[in-house]
């Protein structure tokens, strides 16, 4: 995709739904882009995550870039079942850190170089 | 070498297709064959085993299915589940419509396109690759108009050309719950171009070439095959099922990659247990093994890395098999065989909403794929994908137009 835009309002859609799946009444979402990266944040007060869910939501994101995917696979995002969508997030950022615990709700933070 | 481990075993099984099909018949009557399959029209339903026999069959589908290998490497793309899944659909409908040249002009377009958009060709190689359904309007044009050789690849080109945009953009009709989303996608470029090339006579003769005779053979080839990939998974795997059951945690929703979910020794142990549920099947209702069924089947078994498991497809086919029943259909006739394996890329349905929901997919595909073919001309080969697709739709549709908002 050689729009980063199109990348964005992808990834930033996909955060979001997972945000509202996860009970969320309170998100808040920014975002930070220039010529060479940009960088998302999405934070919510959600169920949260267990340690398991945790390891496998952080592998999810930090998997490598697929260029070969997100032409064609990222208008997917929004849609789809939880997993399905983390990774469509995934394959389109270089780096992702994730904080949650139960109950106590979520914060993603994804970057990528342009 | 553990990460080559895929594309190592992969190589394999196109190579035993390849040996097997140059086993089967004297030189001569090989190349004769191939001829025959590289010079006739291969519109649905075209069976290349008896265009050509099942020798020359084999390793057309081989070498197709090689070229997809060879692009995905030049590309240097991984070989994931998806690629997999390419790789097998290729080899697999190299048996039924897709040979060695028609499928050129297609990803052609399809580098054309990727070359007006400014990107790496690789960005596009799954629609490219599955894009090769449309090689009918290749060899139709070359050999069934008087358009000829350039005709028909400058149909093929500006097809590949058309395939990329809808088929991202189509995703979101069905939201992923349709694995052939290019079938779905080169649907509508088949409708759109046939319907415009026939307003100038252009057109199509319906073709129904079906084999009855080589039922043994292909038994010999396709069940070992399966087994094999059993029994060499459970072998990668250090000899154990272990994470095997994480295969179906996942409804198989596009994109489910298996091969980083449970690793490649338990997908290739999947594809082969789907392999043989598509084989059971078969035996079951009392059907034909030749170059469509084994081309399902292989398709079946390539998607056992992206998407399909046994618990997923056998609700789908068993609803086509229920359709049949009390209609008119027949559960042996061509359309029902071929609705019959190529439904299961309704698989995620099952897997997301239950057996019951996946037996009204396959009862639905089964209506709407007799009537879907004329729209194209017979010439888009993913004909169930396109109604599979259109099945996904419906039913994603009536889901979100019911389902109670949280």
């Amino acid at each position: 995709m050689n729009s980063s835009k199109r990348r964005i309002v992808s990834i930033v859609s996909e955060l979001i739904c997972n945000s509202l799946d996860a009970g969320a009444t309170d998100i808040s979402v920014s975002i930070n882009r220039n010529s060479e990266k940009f960088e998302i944040t999405v934070k919510d007060n959600g169920s949260g995550m267990d340690e398991k869910t945790l390891k496998e939501v952080k592998r999810i994101l930090n998997q490598p870039l697929k260029e070969v995917y997100e032409e064609y696979y990222s208008a997917l995002a929004g849609n789809t079942y939880t997993d399905s969508g983390l990774n469509i997030v995934g394959f389109q950022v270089d780096k992702a850190e994730v904080e949650s615990s139960p109950n106590k709700g979520t914060t993603i933070k994804v970057s990528r170089n342009l | 070498m553990k990460k080559r481990i895929p594309e190592i075993i992969v190589f394999i099984y196109l190579l035993y297709l390849l040996f097997i099909g140059t086993y089967l018949q004297p030189i001569d009557e090989l190349f004769q064959g191939l001829y025959n399959i590289l010079t006739s029209t291969s519109v649905l339903i075209t069976d290349y085993m008896v265009v050509g026999g099942v020798g020359p069959a084999l390793v057309n589908g081989a070498l197709v299915g090689l070229i997809g290998f060879i692009l995905i490497k030049i590309n240097k793309v991984p070989m994931t589940g998806p690629s997999i899944a390419t790789i097998f659909i290729m080899a697999g409908f190299g048996l039924l419509g897709k040979n060695i040249w028609s499928i050129l002009p297609i990803i052609f377009g399809v580098f054309i396109y990727s070359r007006i958009r400014k990107q790496k060709f690789k960005t596009f190689i799954y629609p490219a690759l599955f894009g090769t359904a449309l090689a009918p309007f290749v060899t139709n044009y070359t050999f069934a108009s008087n358009l000829g050789l350039p005709g028909g690849i400058l149909i093929g080109i500006i097809a590949g050309i058309l395939i990329p945009p809808l088929a991202t953009h189509l995703l979101k009709a069905h939201e992923g719950y349709d694995l052939y989303n290019v079938g779905f996608a080169v649907g509508f470029v088949g409708l759109f171009l046939y319907s415009i090339l026939r307003g100038y006579n252009l057109t199509s003769e319906a073709v129904s070439m079906w084999g009855t005779e080589f039922d043994s053979i292909v038994r010999l080839i396709i069940i070992p095959m399966a087994i094999s990939m059993i029994i060499v998974g459970f072998l990668i795997n250090d000899q154990s099922l272990r994470d095997f059951k994480e295969i179906f945690k996942y409804p198989g929703v596009l994109i489910t990659d298996y091969i980083p979910i449970a690793g490649f020794g338990n997908t290739l142990i999947n594809m082969g247990l789907v392999g043989l549920v598509s084989i059971l099947y078969i035996e079951l209702v009392g059907g034909h093994y030749n170059g469509p069924t084994l081309g399902g089947i292989l398709t079946i078994i390539g998607f056992g890395a992206f998407g399909k498991n046994p618990l997923t497809i056998a609700p789908i086919m068993l609803g086509v098999y229920l359709g049949t029943v009390f209609s008119v259909h027949e559960a042996t006739a061509p359309g029902p065989m071929l609705a019959a394996l190529f439904s299961t890329g309704l698989a995620p349905i099952a897997g997301k909403f239950g057996p019951i929901v996946g037996i009204l997919a396959g009862i639905t595909h089964l209506s709407i794929v007799s009537y879907t073919g004329p729209l194209h001309g017979g010439m888009n080969l993913y004909n169930n994908g396109f109604a599979a697709g259109l099945v996904a739709t419906i039913f994603i549709a009536l889901h979100h137009g019911f389902k109670k908002e949280k």
